[in-house]
């Protein structure tokens, strides 16, 4: 191990280039991934402090046992008994019967990671948040101004610790792939450095779904090749890894090995915002499927207009019980943000794609070809349409205030009191920056 | 079939109906112009499947007959041609042009395989003088929309019943309505019709203004013949929205301003508006008028300027490209502009006596809080 400290700093420059012939000495670039151990957890425990050192879970209503929907967060605590996200919140309950169940409180999750976000802007302007709990910093070029980027990671730590009490993990590397595999390792409380030129190393002995974007549908394609590790994977022929996997195995073998070209964009706006969600239990009910589309499509539409884009794009994602997932896209001829629009468009597609007689089990619905909202207004659909924005906006604002379930729209009742919770096992929401 | 032209008729005759000859088409025969020789008269005639124009000018026939030759190459080689008589001969694939002592051999394509046109009834047509169709389409047909999500607003409608004759386009963002007292003699009455612009700005490139014009329809097509051709096209069908019900008739604050120093003012504004939204913002209050500019990443601009304003202070977003286009078409020194609120329809007019016969409507454009 190298110490730390000024051949740090030494040892990232590596790469040396050629400009007009003269050597050009390159950094190598440094990017920090910082991620909030158990978020939900540490939040909950800001509040009440006596949930320290228990076992806690946020998620869904356990029902002493009979609870149907799925776990949100489980502290460290409640891991050791196997508890983990997504896992049905009975099951958990029944490992665990004495931790502390709650409902979680995501109105105050988004204020903590908001401060922490206002902690990373202090350092670089270019953060990159990826998720409520996750970030990437590209910290290249800020020797000179903050030291060495170990140091930096170390400050940003204090600096988190001392204004939000939150825990962070960190992984520091070249590339952000293995700077988010670096962190995931480290946690808790965890820094792991991965210096340049050693990430194929550090890669090598690790399981193959330790690389994020190798599911177990991949994993277990890639054990029928007898691919147990990154490091196996990394060693596949290039010839053969595209010949068997296509073009994508030519981009998992180049990933293993430590390639990753993607920057960290601290551009705030998303190029697509997609949600979905897993039924708790697969479905071939029409009625309740549409409804969902519906509030899928309301809470896409409203991420959108958080970022005062509109789409053009409505994708529908849509898998059956049996993983056959087809995906079906519309283009508008006009941008909207309208939930009422991105729902019709995703209603269309969903009756022309669900042609099997095979129950559900996701849908999804995205949105892309953003573009920024247009002020014009317009003389035919004014009186309907002022009157639409005037009431999302009112229910935008309501929403905030008291969260998404305050209001429910009569198109997704099917999935109110409890419905919701009781159906659907897994949320997830993205937005993609790159 | 044998005719000889002077060239410069026959260039111009040529050139006006080959401008609606598409550049490219999957039928070879549409890139033709059809010629008919017949007495003592020449006619030519396009097609884009659409639109068909027929255009008669006097000339020397020696035979009667039919050919059909590439519009592009007969109007460049016609347009090369010295000012001297042009003699074109032959059949089918087989047409020799002569001037001078140019030689040309054309291959066409047989005259039976031309598309036919339309068969209309002139019979029980209305008469209009070519100037007022004119006028009425180069006023509105601008603020036709261009895009294909409501084909309907890519027409200008044409409202014929009644005792007024008026012509409206939009395309959702902005109107623009121009109407003069319906002519008089005899007429059946006939339907509102929504019409290409396409086929609008043929009638001044073909006619003169004081030429007198019979126009048929029937439910899918209207015809517009006069002395020197005819002109046909498809009309585009469907409901127009009701346009009447979008004309703000309480805008309370009343601007009127030099139409020369308006826009002037807003081209210089313009300059600095975003490429997307190409926003400025106006302030009206106590006979001032103030235009803004702000964009992010470009910078900001501002003037100010004296004109008589009536009503509260308001403050109001526009695409100048919007503002700027219909104040291209008010034809008087001074323009009105009434409002009512910075969501509502700001209406713009004439000053002066003219102020009835033309009205723009341009929406707003929401000013970011």
């Amino acid at each position: 191990m190298i110490p730390a400290g000024g051949r740090s700093v030494e040892a990232r420059r590596v790469d040396v280039r050629f400009l007009f012939g003269y050597p050009l000495l390159v950094s190598a670039r440094a990017i920090l991934h910082v991620d909030l151990d158990a978020f939900f957890v540490a939040v909950e425990r800001l509040r009440d402090p006596s949930l320290m050192g228990r076992p806690v879970v946020v998620g869904a209503d356990p029902r002493g046992g009979k609870g149907r929907g799925v776990v949100a967060a489980a502290s460290y605590e409640a891991r050791a008994f196997g508890i983990h996200s997504a896992m049905p919140i009975g099951e958990a309950f029944r490992r665990c019967p004495h931790a502390a169940w709650l409902p979680g409180s995501p109105d105050l999750y988004r204020r903590a990671a908001r401060a922490v976000r206002g902690v990373l802007q202090r350092f670089t302007p270019a953060v990159q948040a990826v998720s409520i709990d996750e970030a990437y910093l590209d910290l290249t070029g800020t020797e000179r101004l903050h030291g060495p980027p170990r140091a930096t990671a170390e400050r940003i730590r204090r600096a988190i610790r001392a204004e939000t009490r939150l825990p962070v993990s960190m992984g520091l590397a070249t590339t952000k792939a293995v700077a988010k595999i670096a962190s995931d390792l480290c946690k808790p409380e965890g820094f792991l450095e991965v210096w340049p030129g050693r990430e194929a190393a550090f890669l090598a002995p690790l399981p193959l779904d330790r690389m994020p974007g190798i599911g177990p549908a991949t994993r277990e394609k890639l054990w029928q090749f007898n691919l147990r590790t990154l490091g196996d994977l990394a060693r596949l022929d290039p010839q053969l890894a595209s010949g068997v996997f296509g073009d994508y195995g030519a981009s998992l073998s180049a990933r293993a090995r430590g390639a990753d070209e993607r920057g960290v964009s601290s551009d705030e706006l998303p190029k697509s915002v997609s949600r979905e969600c897993t039924f708790e239990s697969d479905t071939a009910d029409i009625e309740f499927c549409e409804a969902m589309l519906w509030y899928l499509s309301e809470r896409a539409a409203r991420d959108l207009r958080s970022h005062r884009l509109t789409a053009r794009t409505v994708t529908l994602k849509l898998r059956y019980r049996d993983f056959t997932t087809i995906t079906r896209s519309h283009t508008l001829a006009t941008p909207t943000d309208s939930e009422r629009r991105v729902a019709e468009v995703a209603r269309e597609l969903f009756r022309a794609a669900y042609a099997r007689r095979v129950s559900v089990r996701l849908l999804g619905v995205g949105l892309t070809n953003l573009v920024a909202a247009a002020p014009q207004l317009d003389l035919f659909s004014a009186p309907r349409e002022l009157a639409w924005e005037r009431l999302i906006a009112s229910l935008d604002g309501l929403r905030d205030r008291f969260g998404f379930g305050a209001v429910r729209a009569g198109s997704s009742i099917l999935l109110a009191p409890g419905g919701l919770a009781s159906r659907v096992s897994r949320e997830g929401m993205h937005s993609k920056r790159e | 079939m044998q005719f000889t032209i002077g060239q410069s008729e026959f260039i111009e005759a040529l050139s006006a109906v080959a401008n609606i000859v598409p550049a490219r088409t999957p039928l070879p025969i549409i890139g033709n112009v059809l010629l008919s020789a017949d007495s003592d008269e020449l006619a030519l005639s396009a097609t884009d499947l659409d639109l068909s124009v027929t255009i008669r000018v006097k000339a020397k026939v020696e035979s009667p007959g039919r050919v059909t030759l590439p519009a592009r190459k007969l109007t460049d080689m016609i347009r090369a041609l010295p000012p001297s008589p042009v003699r074109v001969k032959g059949e089918a694939e087989h047409v020799t042009v002569e001037c001078e002592n140019s030689k040309f051999r054309v291959h066409g394509l047989p005259a039976e395989d031309f598309p036919t046109f339309p068969s209309l009834s002139f019979e029980d047509g209305i008469a209009v003088p070519a100037g007022t169709v004119e006028r009425l389409a180069a006023h509105t047909s601008f603020a036709a929309s261009n895009e294909d999500t409501r084909p309907i607003l890519n027409g200008v409608l044409w409202e014929v019943q009644g005792d007024r004759m008026q012509m409206v386009a939009t395309n959702g963002h902005r109107l623009a309505r121009y109407g003069v007292p319906a002519p008089s003699g005899p007429k059946k009455p006939a339907r509102d019709v929504i019409v290409p612009p396409k086929a609008l700005a043929q009638i001044g490139r073909i006619f003169g203004p004081d030429d007198e014009l019979v126009v048929a329809m029937d439910e899918k097509q209207i015809g517009f013949r006069g002395e020197r051709g005819v002109v046909y096209s498809r009309l585009i069908e469907g409901p127009y929205p009701n346009y009447e019900q979008v004309i703000p008739k309480d805008n309370d604050k009343r601007l009127r301003a030099d139409k020369e120093r308006l826009t002037a003012a807003l081209r210089r504004m313009a300059v600095m508006a975003s490429d997307q939204t190409h926003r400025v913002r106006l302030s009206m209050k106590d006979d001032a008028l103030k235009l803004y500019v702000s964009t992010p990443d470009v910078g900001e601009g501002s003037e100010e300027m004296m004109v008589s304003y009536e009503g509260d202070p308001i403050d109001i977003g526009f695409n100048a490209n919007y503002l700027l286009e219909v104040l291209r078409f008010v034809d008087s020194d001074e323009v009105e502009i009434s409002l009512k609120a910075p969501e509502r329809a700001a209406l713009v007019k004439p000053g002066g006596e003219n102020g009835d016969e033309y009205l723009c409507l341009v929406m707003p454009l929401r000013l970011q809080e």
